[in-house]
């Protein structure tokens, strides 16, 4: 399961502090998202039922709490979309250091082997 | 309708004209990088001619260009535009066959497109809407993935640049820096406010490595490269079926990268050569994890980009063992004029060597004419005993006639001839008078013939010895001498003079004898 880039916000927003309402995690990322706080919600409803986050009631209010490990989640997370990226077919808009194509093993050895016969002492 | 098919033939025109230019762009570029190898690394170059691709496409579009064209044009015939909207029972296939009966010489006179060239042109412009719905889908894409890597990824902060090895010796002016645990490249990402993007892997390289890696990124940015990058983007994007216009993009984007090896490396000791290169490998081994089963799972799609990317990076590396770094091969200021110079010749030769697709109005015949080819219409018709007339539109949107040419059942006034020389048409004072015809106002004048009995009234001369008249008008808004086209308003329909009620008189004379404006006029002969 990948989340989507608004989700993996309103998640980074319950990591820096939780528990808090939807209406606090709406004025967390309104700025970032730019949407509506029934958006907010609505996300917030799908996350519950993925179980992304989990609901309590504390002094009469529905509060949030995230249900993922942050450090484990962003890792995954940032694999995944590593992997996406660097595979993307698209030309991507990044300048990458080592271009936007990955090469394969045997390229990669004849790569090497350029390495080894580089000009000893002044090139 | 016309508008719409010329459109379409001017758009794959366009686009075959863009992939042609492209195309002999790339061929160049490639012949002059086999002498001076150095023209790899100039990414104005690689631009330049991504521009010019997308010059000439836009300069075949525009209609202006037409008149530049030394080949002959491509004509397509086609009736002057008839009301048809206002007369449905009017089919078109009715107005050309009355064209064709009326108007042989002329049909014979043009080239018509062929039917198969028109659905193609028709057929491109949705495949093109597709393609490129398409390829914006895939950027919108691939921009979600990038933004859920830079989502995932930490800021760093000054106090963890400062902690980084590779931001030794950094300047103080540097976008922002995230840190990603997924392996992948060093990038600059972002257009207007771009981040810089360093794997935690990283920081597992040496840290003279590490810092060569975070100025190869930083000179992208200092140089601009990816406002450059976006460009290329924009241009790969709306012309996504010209392959050598990718291949043009590739170069640019290669160029950038041997640009900032050099940059990074021109101030820095030989050793760090060795370094860099190894650090290059290193990166694209990291990169390896990021495919589970590394190439063995994607041999197939991956094979071909593949290779290139490694033919790429092998470049790189050969470029960081010349002594000058490939500086000394770099284009002189005379070399990028020759180049740009080139682009030009390039796009002037697309514009001015393409055949223009022109609708062609028939026009009228020149009575006695001084063209060669109206000597040859003359005698076409003077055999057949009959003058050919042009297809002219009605001069009102609704056309209801009151009265038509001939002689008169009922006498409107006791001073009326018997035979009414003109057709009556139904119109409301104010309705938008419209000219049949291109022409040039002969008359506009309250007095015509010395007379006030017309009203206000309004001569065109259409050439050929063809001139309409129209009378009893309640405005005239061009003056004597002014060129007007078919279907130009030209005034408004009124009571002026003597009439018995509101509506338009007009006739219509050759070489100074009046006719029978339905023989020009279809919608007049319609039921």
């Amino acid at each position: 399961m990948t989340p989507s880039v608004t989700e993996l916000s309103l998640l980074k927003c319950l990591w820096k502090q939780q528990p808090l309402s939807a209406r606090e995690i709406h004025g967390a990322v309104e700025q970032e998202l730019g949407w509506s706080s029934s958006s907010t919600r609505k996300t917030l409803e799908r996350m519950l039922e993925k179980g992304m986050v989990e609901q309590h009631t504390a002094h009469g209010v529905q509060v949030y709490t995230a249900a993922l490990d942050k450090v484990e989640t962003l890792a995954a997370f940032a694999h995944d979309f590593g992997k996406r990226v660097m595979e993307m077919d698209a030309p991507l808009p990044v300048n990458m250091f080592t271009g936007s194509k990955l090469v394969d093993q045997q390229e990669l050895a004849e790569l090497e082997q350029l390495l080894q016969d580089w000009p000893a002492g002044k090139v | 309708m016309g508008s719409l098919m010329s459109l379409m033939l001017a758009f794959l025109q366009a686009s075959v004209t863009c992939v042609v230019v492209a195309a002999v762009l790339l061929a160049v570029l490639a012949l002059v990088r086999r002498h001076w190898p150095g023209v790899a690394s100039q990414r104005l170059v690689w631009l330049l001619a991504m521009a010019a691709a997308a010059g000439a496409f836009m300069l075949a579009l525009a209609p202006a260009g037409a008149g530049w064209r030394l080949l002959p044009s491509i004509e397509i015939a086609r009736p002057a535009p008839v009301a048809a909207g206002a007369f449905p029972e009017l089919a078109l296939d009715d107005v050309l066959g009355g064209n064709d009966g009326d108007d042989d010489g002329l049909a014979r006179e043009s080239t018509p497109a062929p039917r198969w060239l028109l659905a193609l042109s028709g057929g491109w412009l949705l495949c093109y809407g597709a393609g490129l719905g398409f390829g914006v889908a895939r950027l919108v894409r691939a921009r979600r993935a990038l933004r859920g890597l830079l989502a995932c990824a930490t800021p760093l902060d000054a106090r963890a640049l400062a902690g980084h090895a590779g931001f030794d010796g950094a300047p103080d002016r540097m976008p922002a820096v995230l840190e990603s645990g997924a392996p992948v490249s060093p990038m600059l990402a972002g257009l207007l406010r771009p981040v810089l993007l360093l794997p935690r892997h990283l920081r597992g390289f040496d840290p003279a490595q590490q810092q060569l890696m975070v100025a190869h990124e930083l000179a992208h940015w200092q140089r601009r490269d990816h406002w450059w990058l976006h460009a290329s983007l924009l241009l790969q994007t709306v012309f996504w079926f010209n392959p050598a216009l990718k291949a043009l993009a590739g170069g640019l984007s290669h160029a950038q990268e041997l640009g900032c090896d050099r940059h990074v490396l021109a101030r820095r000791p030989v050793a760090a050569r060795r370094d860099y290169a190894a650090a290059l490998v290193a990166q694209l081994k990291v990169q390896l994890t990021v495919r589970p089963g590394g190439a063995i799972g994607l041999a197939a799609p991956f094979a071909g980009a593949g290779s290139g990317a490694a033919a790429a990076v092998r470049e790189r590396l050969g470029q960081l063992r010349l002594p000058d770094l490939g500086g000394s091969t770099r284009l002189a200021a005379a070399g990028k004029t020759a180049l740009g110079a080139c682009c030009v010749v390039v796009i002037g030769a697309a514009t001015l060597l393409q055949p223009a697709f022109a609708w062609r109005t028939p026009t009228p015949p020149v009575a006695g004419a001084a063209a060669p080819d109206g000597a040859a219409h003359a005698a076409l018709h003077a055999s057949r005993g009959e003058a050919v007339l042009p297809v002219w539109q009605a001069p009102l949107a609704r056309v209801k006639i009151n009265s038509a040419y001939g002689p008169r059942p009922v006498q409107p006034t006791s001073q009326a001839s018997p035979f009414h020389h003109g057709v009556d048409l139904d119109a409301r004072r104010g309705t938008a008078l419209l000219a049949p015809a291109d022409g040039i106002v002969a008359e506009s004048t309250d007095l015509y013939q010395g007379q006030a009995k017309f009203g206000k009234v309004i001569v065109i001369d259409h050439g050929g010895g063809l001139r309409s008249m129209y009378a009893h008008l309640d405005q005239r808004a061009v003056r004597a001498g002014a060129f007007v086209t078919a279907g130009q308003a030209i005034g408004k329909t009124g009571n002026t003079g003597k009439t018995t009620g509101p509506h338009l008189h007009f006739e219509v004379e050759r070489d100074g004898q009046r006719i029978d404006p339905q023989r020009l006029i279809a919608a007049l002969r319609a039921p």
